[in-house]
């Protein structure tokens, strides 16, 4: 699982830039940097299990629902995650996310508002990249 | 031709303060870009800032000028501090130039107290904003509603407040566009826009959001005659100031028609250098169906901040004995400084409507404006700039030269320099807050890296932005207010 936060990009944001050795490991190292950026994951344990299913037409626009729908849960269900069960088959997402309702063990670090489709892309070179700015 | 590292070559000097990006820049660019700036702010900007505001040139129907306030900084798609109007017959509305939190805005209210009233009931004081103005991630706010109450609050905005015991009646022309803007329709609005707002009216949020316990030191009433109109009458006294927006009702409002929009462009093969620049034609189904969601995202935050408000005076009143009419804890005014609105502005001499897109910009409406409510119509609208949390913030008044030159808009804050990450590693949560305290400024956080992102050090100097505005005579300087007690998601 790696990803690195980018110190010089939107400023007032979080940006960060994921790694996977393919599509499913890149969003699953997408959603745990998402997730890092709200609550410290080392905190959240995995007491509930949720499924979810996402469709788009591109791979970009794929990434940027899953995420979104991270977002949405945080808001709707009160729902954090540190492990993630990514499907990809073509332009359909299947997903299996660990997690835990919102608690007082749970050390919080930034609610993110919105993930953005700003330099959103999704690169393949020996391994898949994705640098996503989150809005803060 | 002035040569700074970070600025395109190509911008001119217009004055002291403003510099343009021609439209030869980009062979897209419909209009010029204008940046307000002092030199030194010109210097400190980022390349982002350009290079989006000229993207933002590009945009079909847009007036005039792309401009970026003196606070600006790279956003995503619109730069933060960006102001664009179009043409609302061939221009288009797009969500990036609101933002994701569609009116975030700030909003000030006076009290008859001074510093000494307050400072030996500081800390019980903020303890209790802490506790009744809910902060941070999965913060649910006081009010029970259902769907059908949040509907209606999408469509009264402000006004269901005061009606249902939220508020006072005064407090509704104190408010931008009187608390309500028209047009709002929630059948336009998701389930899952609804199901994210629906408990989250009265939270504050997290990020750069806040509210502060501020101070008038006599030496900040720049303009006291405009100073007493708006309530601040002598020094020492003490403000409340509230930064937060529609929470994520609004923020799921603009994720869902982001989508939306980046297909509408792909059908009209409408092409743009950010798919965060994604837009509509204004008059297209989905450009207005967006904007009467937008409208119901305004309309929620300006619920938000007066139920905030009435958790203050609740406050105030628990910690001083005293009823909050007898503490004078009136409204200066709120603004929304993530928006876009349907206003009438003057092209070449003669008026016309447009849609104002303002995304970390306030109205800056100038004196004898219809729009503006009578209290304040011979002096002009109060302009509330937040300032970082160590620092300062201020309040101005709009100018007629705001009306002519930048469609009466003007900045919204200091402006970031640093980003988060980068803040982060410079300087800790928990020291800053004994650092702070030791300075007289006593601060809750619901999140010690959230403090940390906030520090003064990643802030523009709040002064060289307010001079910038002075200069510019896009807006004046009324009052200046120091910190005192303040609270953060």
């Amino acid at each position: 699982m790696k990803y690195k936060y980018l110190d010089d990009v939107a400023i007032a944001d979080i940006a960060f830039r994921a790694e996977g050795k393919n599509l499913n490991e890149l969003f699953e190292t997408a959603a745990l940097a998402t997730e890092d950026t709200m609550i410290d994951t080392k905190t959240i344990k995995h007491t509930l299990v949720k499924e979810i299913e996402v469709e788009e037409e591109d791979i970009e626009h794929l990434l940027f629902k899953f995420l979104s729908e991270l977002v949405y849960l945080k808001d709707a269900e009160l729902l954090f995650f540190s492990k993630f069960e990514v499907n990809i088959n073509g332009n359909k997402l299947k997903a299996k996310l660990f997690g835990d309702k919102l608690n007082d063990d749970m050390i919080f670090k930034n609610d993110i508002k919105a993930i953005t489709m700003h330099m959103l892309k999704v690169e393949k070179k020996e391994k898949y990249y994705a640098t996503i700015v989150l809005d803060i | 031709m002035i040569k700074i590292d970070n600025v395109p070559r190509e911008i001119k000097k217009v004055s002291d303060v403003v510099w343009e990006i021609p439209k030869t820049y980009k062979r897209e660019m419909k209009v010029p870009a204008r940046i307000y700036a002092t030199k030194k702010l010109l210097s400190e900007m980022d390349k982002g800032v350009f290079d989006q505001l000229t993207n933002v040139a590009c945009l079909p129907g847009i007036q005039k000028h792309a401009y970026c306030m003196p606070d600006g900084h790279w956003g995503y798609g619109f730069p933060i501090g960006g102001v664009a109007a179009f043409d609302p017959e061939k221009g288009v509305i797009s969500p990036g130039g609101i933002g994701f939190d569609i009116n975030c805005g700030m909003r000030l209210v006076t009290t008859n107290l001074t510093y000494r009233d307050v400072e030996p009931k500081l800390k019980p004081l903020v303890n209790l904003l802490f506790e009744k103005v809910p902060t941070g991630v999965g913060a649910k706010g006081f009010l029970r509603i259902n769907e059908n109450q949040f509907k209606e609050i999408m469509v009264h905005g402000a006004k269901w407040c005061v009606e249902n015991g939220y508020g006072w009646k005064e407090d509704i022309k104190r408010i931008e566009e009187y608390g309500c803007i028209k047009g709002a329709d929630p059948s336009k609005v998701s389930e899952k826009a609804i199901k994210r707002g629906l408990k989250q009216m009265g939270t504050l949020g997290s990020g750069n959001h806040y509210l502060e316990v501020q101070m008038v030191t006599a030496d900040n009433i720049f303009r006291p005659e405009i100073a007493r109109k708006f309530g601040i009458i002598r020094p020492d006294q003490i403000v409340v100031m509230v930064h937060c927006g529609s929470r994520g009702f609004g923020h799921q409002v603009a994720t869902d028609y982001l989508v939306v929009f980046n297909k509408v462009m792909k059908e009209i093969k409408l092409d743009v250098k950010d798919r965060e620049l994604a837009c509509a034609p204004f008059k297209s189904k989905e450009g207005q169906n967006y904007y009467k969601a937008m409208a119901c995202a305004a309309n929620a935050a300006f619920v938000n901040r007066q139920i905030i408000l009435h958790r203050i005076r609740e406050c105030f009143s628990q910690i001083f004995k005293k009823e909050p009419e007898d503490m004078d804890m009136n409204m200066v005014y709120d603004v929304a400084h993530n928006i876009a609105k349907v206003e009438e502005h003057k092209i070449d001499g003669s008026k016309k409507e447009l849609v104002v897109h303002r995304k970390g910009s306030t109205r800056s409406f100038g004196p004898g404006h219809p729009e503006l409510t009578k209290l304040y119509r011979d002096v002009g609208q109060p302009v509330i700039l937040g300032g970082s949390m160590e620092t300062g913030s201020y309040l101005l008044v709009g100018t007629e030269s705001a009306m002519n030159e930048t469609f009466g808009s003007t900045a919204h804050g200091s402006g970031r320099t640093m980003s988060r990450t980068k803040a982060k590693h410079i300087v800790r949560g928990d020291e800053l807050q004994r650092d702070m305290e030791k300075r007289g400024i006593y601060v809750k956080a619901a999140s010690m890296s959230g403090l940390a992102e906030e520090a003064g050090l990643a802030y523009k100097n709040i002064s060289d932005v307010v001079q910038t505005l002075e200069k510019a005579d896009i807006s004046r300087s009324v009052v200046a207010f120091k910190p005192i007690g303040n609270i953060k998601g």
